[in-house]
């Protein structure tokens, strides 16, 4: 018998300013990988991770960028990136993956709410 | 004649900016480049640095965030090695962050 938790990962640094960001994504494979619930949430500077045509070749950095695909393929379904961050950053949502759910601040508190178990990265 | 280099995001900037001399320059690098970009937090950070200031920014640290295309256009893109050049061409150089 398994029992489902249901988990949100709130992603809020940029991809290269530290492990966080990294750390976010693996953990929601993982937890994906045991069959939970898992959604995740762009948020701050999280939202520049989304940003395709990231090139780490050169800097030798892991690409945050191609993980971001990898997500629905793990079975991460619910994944979000918050609105007014997108806004702040001056990105529109037409240069971001179209799967994902845009969401106001109302519907983060929703979630949170809602939420077993809520990570911030 | 100071090269200002930058490797974060907002705060050292506004630091930075506020210390910075007639013939200064600044150079942005890794996170410091999203300050390239057009509108940054809304800001426009850049708005009262004289057109004379040099502004350069690091081209790998760009084309890792994926944001080469987004640069403001008074930005210069310089490689590594151009960098090198500029840390000679100044009298010092000030990392800030």
């Amino acid at each position: 018998m398994t029992t489902e938790i249901s988990y949100l990962f709130i992603s809020r640094c940029s991809p290269y300013a530290g492990q966080q960001a990294r750390a976010a994504l693996d953990l929601a494979f993982t937890a994906a990988a045991f069959e939970q619930k898992v959604s995740v949430v762009f948020i701050g500077d999280g939202v520049l991770q989304l940003l395709d045509r990231q090139d780490t070749e050169a800097s030798q950095l892991k690409n945050i960028g191609k993980m971001i695909p990898a997500l629905k393929h793990y079975d991460v379904k619910n994944v979000y990136i918050h609105q007014p961050s997108l806004t702040r950053a001056g990105l529109k949502q037409t240069e971001l993956p179209k799967e994902f759910e845009l969401v106001d601040d109302e519907k983060l508190c929703k979630l949170v709410a809602i939420t077993d178990q809520v990570m911030v990265f | 004649m100071i090269l200002h280099t930058v490797n974060k995001k907002h705060d050292c900037l506004q630091t930075c900016i506020s210390v910075l001399g007639e013939n200064d320059a600044i150079l942005l690098i890794e996170d410091g480049v999203y300050a390239t970009m057009a509108v940054n937090n809304g800001i426009d950070v850049w708005e009262n640095i004289p057109a004379s200031t040099r502004l350069f920014a690091l081209e790998n640290d760009l084309v890792a965030r994926g944001i080469s295309d987004k640069i403001l256009p008074r930005f210069e893109s310089i490689t590594l090695s151009q960098f090198v050049s500029l840390t000679c061409e100044y009298d010092k150089v000030i990392s800030w962050g």
